[in-house]
Formats: structure tokens, sequence, C-alpha cells
């Protein structure tokens, strides 16, 4: 059986990695080769680099950074950020991407996505949207950061669908960075409108929102930040606490928490353990 | 003589491939395309590949790569392996791609999972029985492996692994020397990785 | 090279440092939160999260602490143990080249508080030749006790079925603002490798091809433990500093008055409270921290003290720009313990030589020694009976 999918999202400003705390307010993490090579420890299902400066700068992510980054990393890998033609697709494909994430700025200039999917398949590109509710009524989609509004969620399905995307990773702007949990209503309505598969971005702060994602809406995967970054083996932990939950993801495979329970923020409840000098 | 040939034709990410066999220190070579000159010193083949039937045929055919995998297959029985589409590139053809023909290594058609009630494409970790054996020697039973297709396999009598998405399909297949995988090795971690490894001992390599 | 606006950080910072758009650093960003977070209802939270971990059968110690001669130790285990009334294990792995003050302060610790303590001693020809190994490859002189340090710990814990290690300082939250204090960070493999071992863990480093193979096995003892065994028992580390308001320099005062810490006077730093139990700290390693970083210790705590309104900006540069040019001393000691002469050691760093000795292009100009009341408690003087004291016993 198909299993959700817990992916990272990794947030890259000049090679660094870092995390986002509100609007355009970082801290930095450190080197994104070391931050793979934990996740791909921690049991991750996929991971998403971001460039956050690549768009504004009119430039890709740094190839080979990415290429170095990656030598041992055997999980999906998807690039975004600043990809805006055929050769910035097909370099990062080059250079160890699966996959491409395109923001709404395609919308401007959606001839390449054409191409990229005709040449390399609807699975390498990923479509993606930061989105905001209007008037308590429709979901719109915006640009710039949440400044510009673009046109209606249901509108942007449509074309994301006609133009061969492989899946739609929606970032809703209002939970992103609160820790509060995701915008559940949001990818409800979205999985109504759509058969491509949906990633949730935006909102996780603790285990007991992606349960009340994948118990409450019928997304593929959600896409998890800051978070990574907390505690030991972090996405392993997630892991052991949504299999308790019931929730059908892919087991560890390399470290168990099985045996133990979570409080309701993610962190271990320990238990009693014989002292060596019993 | 003692290497794995991994051929390009252009559309797969061969950076993930190379990382893959390397991890097992598995010898390779790519064998590009535009090379012209193939030559026959391999001790057998991996046939990656993401995008669409039609335009990975057209690139093969264009570049005699078909006739250079027919005398190495089919008459030198040299071992190969598709991966994903490359897998699929093995079959007689594909509802992806009317018209065109496969490489038809093996007798079947490809075809697309059903929009009724399934998103598509089948895209994450799903689990593949198997029997442990050959290509799947050491590999945990039921273990996930990463998909992203929207075609695929019907039940095949050379399925040597299946998994459900809906209905139940070919994950791995094997014919004689040719063998194929739906789900991406090189990205399903140290499982994925023993397919590699086990390939490569089918082919012969030597890990002195 | 840019520096903060308001600290004296510069955007080289080996961490990683972000400045926002009014130039002010991410680690002075964080530290505002010292003054918005409600620390009454982040001590509570730290008194839910260590009643979790009594041992109420109490056949076993609660938890660890990991202590030195210096830093925050007294002040973790005073509030562990006496605040708290945990039953803390107290472990300390041995750095060498120990002041007086620094064997001195460890001790007290362990008789003050009346806890017991396991330290870790390794073999002084092993110490050479990975000393030799770190110093040539990463230039640094100091790698095995960061590996030391930070893992003897994690062993204890897991082998002693010990499922908390209680931190003092995150240090990547204090100096950069790595992370906010409501993320609650905990310990991770992934920050030591990267921020403490320079990326270089001992299990890296024994497999490449210029590693001395004679060697090899006494690496074993810095490798961390599997991540099974870690599982086991659920470890976790935390940091005080997320839930308590840190001032370093007044919570030593506190722990000079009530339990007689000791301080030493300092060449390089105004600072007397902080590293004063390894000899070198406030010397070569200090010296190496300049030319291959371009800042010292000094800009550390200059940067604290600008945080917490007790310096101004013109008084912390002029202070950097007065302390950082003092020669170091122990030099010479330390070159013939190693078995190395002077000019292989600077051939060794040239490859780490980013920076000239004396450095900062400051828009202050001033030099002046920062005339504050940091006490100096101890009697420890530097003379050379005192070299001959080193020579022979490695302590």
């Amino acid at each position: 059986m198909l299993k959700k999918r817990l992916i990272a999202t990794i947030l890259l400003k000049n090679k660094c990695v870092v995390q986002s705390i509100s609007f355009n307010k970082f801290l930095p993490i450190g080197s994104l080769e070391i931050v793979l090579q934990f996740l791909e420890k921690w049991d991750i299902d996929e991971v998403i680099i971001l460039d956050l400066d690549a768009s504004k700068n009119k430039r890709t992510i740094n190839f080979n950074l990415l290429k170095n980054s990656s030598r041992k990393i055997f999980v999906p890998l998807t690039v975004g950020g600043g990809i805006s033609s055929f050769d910035d697709a097909k370099n990062a494909f080059h250079n160890g991407a699966d996959k491409v994430s395109i923001n709404s700025s395609f919308l401007s200039n959606n001839n390449f996505i054409q191409q990229v999917v005709n040449d390399f398949g609807s699975q390498s590109v990923i479509l993606s949207a930061d989105v905001r509710i209007e008037n308590n009524a429709e979901y719109y989609v915006y640009a710039n950061s949440g400044k510009n509004k673009i046109i209606s969620l249901k509108k942007w399905i449509k074309q994301a669908e006609n133009l061969g995307a492989g899946e739609l990773l929606i970032n809703s702007i209002v939970n992103d960075g609160m820790k509060n949990g995701y915008d559940t209503c949001l990818y409800q309505k979205i999985t109504e409108l759509t058969k491509l598969p949906i990633i949730a971005l935006g909102g996780a702060g603790s285990v007991i929102h992606l349960v009340d994602l994948f118990q409450n809406t019928n997304v593929s995967a959600a896409a998890i930040g800051n978070m990574l970054y907390f505690t030991e083996h972090s996405t392993s932990k997630l892991k052991s606490a949504l299999v308790k939950e019931n929730i059908n993801v892919r087991p560890s495979c390399f470290i168990s928490y099985d045996e133990w329970n979570f409080e309701l923020d993610g962190r271990i409840i320990p238990m009693n353990l014989k002292s060596l000098y019993e | 003589m003692n290497k794995i040939g991994v051929i390009n034709y252009g559309l797969s990410n061969l950076t993930s491939i190379s990382n893959a066999l390397e991890f097992h220190q598995i010898p390779y070579k790519i064998i590009n395309h535009y090379d012209g000159n193939f030559d026959n010193d391999y001790l057998g083949f991996i046939l990656p590949g993401v995008g669409s039937f039609g335009s990975a045929m057209q690139i093969i055919k264009q570049s005699s790569l078909q006739e250079y995998l027919n005398l190495n297959i089919n008459i030198l029985n040299k071992p190969i392996l598709g991966i994903c589409l490359g897998m699929q590139l093995l079959f007689d053809k594909s509802e992806e791609s009317e018209g065109e023909e496969g490489l038809g290594f093996i007798p079947g058609k490809i075809v697309r999972f059903s929009e009724d009630c399934l998103k598509i494409p089948h895209v994450g970790w799903n689990n593949v029985t198997h029997d442990n054996q050959g290509l799947f020697d050491g590999v945990k039973n039921k273990n996930d492996f990463y998909f992203d297709h929207s075609y695929y396999s019907e039940n095949h009598s050379c399925s040597i692994a299946k998994s459900t998405y809906g209905i139940e399909f070919t994950s791995s297949i094997q014919y004689k020397n040719i063998f194929g995988v739906q789900f991406h090795p090189e990205r399903s971690q140290i499982e994925g990785l023993k397919i590699f490894l086990n390939f490569a001992k089918i082919c012969g390599v030597n890990f002195a | 090279m840019k520096y903060c606006k308001k600290c004296a950080y510069p955007e080289n910072h080996p961490f990683g440092i972000i400045f926002d758009s009014n130039g002010v650093c991410s680690g002075c960003n964080v530290h505002d939160e010292k003054d918005t977070l409600d620390w009454n209802e982040r001590i509570n939270k730290l008194h839910k999260l260590l009643d979790r971990y009594k041992n109420t059968s109490k056949n076993n110690y609660d938890c660890i602490i990991p202590v030195s001669g210096d830093k925050d130790s007294y002040y973790v285990v005073d509030i562990i143990k006496n605040h708290f009334n945990m039953n803390p294990l107290l472990v300390s792995y041995n750095t060498h080249f120990n002041t007086l003050t620094g064997i001195r302060n460890l001790q007290n610790l362990k008789t003050k508080f009346g806890c017991d303590l396991y330290q870790q001693n390794v073999n002084p020809e092993f110490a050479k030749k990975i000393v030799r190994y770190s110093l040539k490859k990463m230039g640094s002189i100091f790698w095995h006790n960061h590996a030391g340090s930070t893992v003897f710990p994690i062993h204890i814990a897991t082998r002693l079925n010990i499922p908390l290690i209680i931190w003092g300082l995150h240090q990547g939250v204090d100096q950069v603002g790595m992370f906010s204090h409501e993320d609650e960070v905990e310990m991770t493999r992934k920050y030591r490798k990267e921020h403490d071992l320079m990326g270089f863990e001992a299990e890296d480093l024994v497999d490449l091809e210029d590693f001395p193979s004679e060697i090899k096995n006494d690496m074993k003892k810095y490798f961390y433990p599997t991540d099974d065994a870690i599982s086991k028992v659920a470890l976790r580390g935390i940091y005080l500093s997320n839930y308590i308001r840190w001032d370093s320099k007044t919570q030593h005062e506190k722990m000079i008055k009530k339990y007689d810490y000791n301080t030493l006077g300092q060449i390089r730093t105004f600072n007397t409270y902080e590293n004063v139990s390894n000899l070198l700290y406030d010397d070569i390693h200090d010296y190496i921290k300049m030319i291959k970083h371009g800042y010292s210790k000094v800009t550390d705590h200059v940067c604290q003290e600008i945080r917490l309104n007790r310096m101004s900006r013109e008084e912390g540069v002029s202070s950097i720009n007065y302390y950082q040019k003092n020669k170091i001393r122990h030099k010479k000691l330390f070159l013939e313990w190693l078995g190395m002469d002077g000019s292989e050691f600077d051939n060794n760093l040239d490859k780490f030589r980013n920076f000239s000795e004396i450095n900062g292009d400051f828009e202050i100009n001033g030099r002046t020694k920062y005339q504050n009341e940091f006490i100096v408690n101890s009697n420890e003087k530097d003379n050379p009976e005192l070299h001959s004291f080193y020579k022979g016993l490695y302590l």
C-alpha cells in the first residue's frame, strides 16, 4: 500500500541552511551536506531544497553545491528556487535532482514547463503555490512572498493540471512559521478539486499537527521545516509517533522509537530504566 | 572488461545512479547515446530513465543503441536492468506513446493507472513483495521502495515482485537475462542499493 | 568585512550568521528574546520536564551533567542539584594542560556539591599523535578535546541507562542565534559534527588515507554510540539556557560568592571567569582562532557584555583592539610537549591562515583595557617553575 510521505524542506540562503522564523527573519543552521547526511540516517522519505534568494537574484541554486552535497543521499531530491528555463531544469536533473519545484511565478512564463514535462516526464515537475483565504470564502494564490494576489486557487490548479505537473506543493501563508498546525480545510478542499498528489506545507510545529493533517485530509505528503533541527533523530521519532497513531507512513528503517511515548510537543516521555549497578 | 555499462540517452538522472553504484564500489562506465561507436566490453547494462516512452525510444533508435542492445542482450546474452521508464522500454509497447515500439525484449504492454479513484502519478514509498532471490537476494520482504510513475506493467508471468496501487501490478520483472524494476532503487536507501549489488553479482562483476 | 551593527561579530562567523535589513545579526535578534519571554513560564516548563526524569525509585542517577574546571559547571550543578533536587552524575573529560585553578575548581565542585564524578583521561602519547594530525588536517589543537568532552557523557549515559544529559549554555544560540529559545533545541550528533568537530567525526578521520594507522583503535573512544544505543535509552540532552535567562558573568559571581569558584587572570581577554581551566585556551588556541577566523575569544566576551547592556559597542571594540594584540606565552611549552618545532607548527597552520594576528577593520580605533569588575581571586601565578611542573606530568 502506498504510504504517506514525510518530506523535509530545507531552506538555503547563500549556501547556508537556515530556518525561517517569521517574514524575512532567518536563523543560521549550517551546511547543506551535513543536514542531508543526517536526514538520510533519520528515515526521511524525501527532501526538497529551496534556494530562497535564487528568484530574487535571477539565478538558480548552486549546482556544484547540490552535486557535492548529495553524493551519499539515496532518497528523492527536489530542487526549487529560480528554476525559470528548460536548461535550469535540465541542469538540476544532471546535478542530482529528481524533481524541480516551480513556484507560482510560472504563470508568467510557462512554456518551458511544458517542454520539461515532455522531455523529463510529469513526475519530474512539482508546481508550488503560496495561498491565502480571502473573505473567509475562496483561496487565492499569491506571488512575491504573499504580497501580490495572482489568481484563484481553483483556476491555478486547472492550469497546473493542463501543464502536466506531477505533484502540487501548497504552502499556506497564514500558517507558515506559526507552529500551530496545517490548514486542514484548505488541503481537504484541494484534494477534492484534483487527482494530483498534494504536498502540504506550512504550520508544522509538532507531531500532533501531522497526525491531524493525515487523519483529516487526503494529502499525499506533509512537508516540515524547522522542526527537523531541534532534536536528535528528529524525523525517526516523528515516524514512530505517527505509526503509533496508525498513520500509514513508511516505518523507520534505521532508528526505532516504537517502545516510547511522546508528549504533545513531540518530545520523548522517559521510562524508568535499570541502572548498571542493579 | 569488469564493468557495467550505464546507458545515457539524455533523459535520466545519471548522477544518482552513479552515486548508487559507487556506494558499493561497482565498476561502471557511462555509454552516451551520442558516442557513436559503442564497444562491447561490458558485463551488463543498466537502462535508467525518466520521461516519456515515445521520446526515449526515438533517441534510442536514432543513435543506433537499439542494434547495439539487440546484439548484447539477445545474442551475447548479457544481463540488462531497466529502471522505471527503463523497465517500460524493455517491453513491446506502451499506452503512453501509441504507435511507438519499445525494445521488445519482454513481451507485453505498458498501461496507464486508472484515474477513477487513484491519484496519478503513483508517487511515494510502497511495499514490494518478492521471493528474496536473485535481484532481491537479502532484501527484506515487503520492504518499501520509492515509486514515481503513471504507467505500469500488468501482472505478468515473468513478475518477480509485486506491489499494489488500486490493483496489483508488476514492480519487478525478470525474463531470462532481462531485468526490470519499476521503482527507483537508487532512491530507496539501503535496500534499494542492494538491488544494484545483486545485479552486479548476476553480471559476474569481480569485487576484488 | 561586515560586522554586526549592534555587537561585534563578523559576517564570517564559522557557525554561519545572518544580518537582517538593519545590519543587526541573528545572535542579537535572538538575544532580544531575553527581554520579551516569560522566564517564569520557561522555568516551569523546565520543572515539568525534570520531574519526568526524577528517578523516584532512586536506583540510578536522574541525569548526567558534563563538567569541567570552569565555564558554567558550577551554575548548572547548583540549579539541578540544589534547586531542582535531582541526583546528577558529574562527568568530565580531562582536556589536559590544566591550570592549577582548573584542577582545584573541579575538585572543589564535587566536594561542595557532594556529587559522584567520573573523569576520562586519555593516554598522553596518543594525545600527541592526534594533536599532530588534527593540526595538520584542520588547523586545530583541540579537536580531541571537543570530541571527548562531547562524547564521553554520551557513552556513560548509554552504558548506565541514564536518559538525560544537562548542558548549560547552547553556543550556537548564544553566539549567532542559531535557534530561538522557544525551539528548546536539544543536543544532536549533527550539531556536534558540524560545529564542535569542524565537520570531522572520529569515524570520518579513521577512514582517511593519511590517517596514522597506529592510532585507529585509540580513536574508537571518540566514536559516537550507535543510534540503537541512543534510542534504547531515548537519550536527550537539554540546555538550561533555553529555560533560564542566561547571564554568564552574574551567574559566575553567584558561584564565586556561594561556592568559592576561583577565577584566573587572562592575557587576551578581560573575562577572568569563563575559560580558566586550560592553560592553552587563552593562548595558542586563541591565536589559532584569530588567524583562522579573524577574531578571537575576546570578541565572544564583548558580544555577551554588549547584548546585556553592560558595555557599549565603542567600549567593546576598543577592548577587542586592546586585548587581541597581546602575545601568547606557552607556545614553547606546548611545542616541547608535542615534539614539533616552531617552523613545522607555522607551516601546518599556513593552510588555514586567513587573517593576520591583529585584526579588525572596525571604524573605531581606540585600544583600551576593559576596566569593569571581573574578579580575580586565584593565587595562581604564571612563573617558570610552573612550566617545569608541567614537564613530565601531563595534568
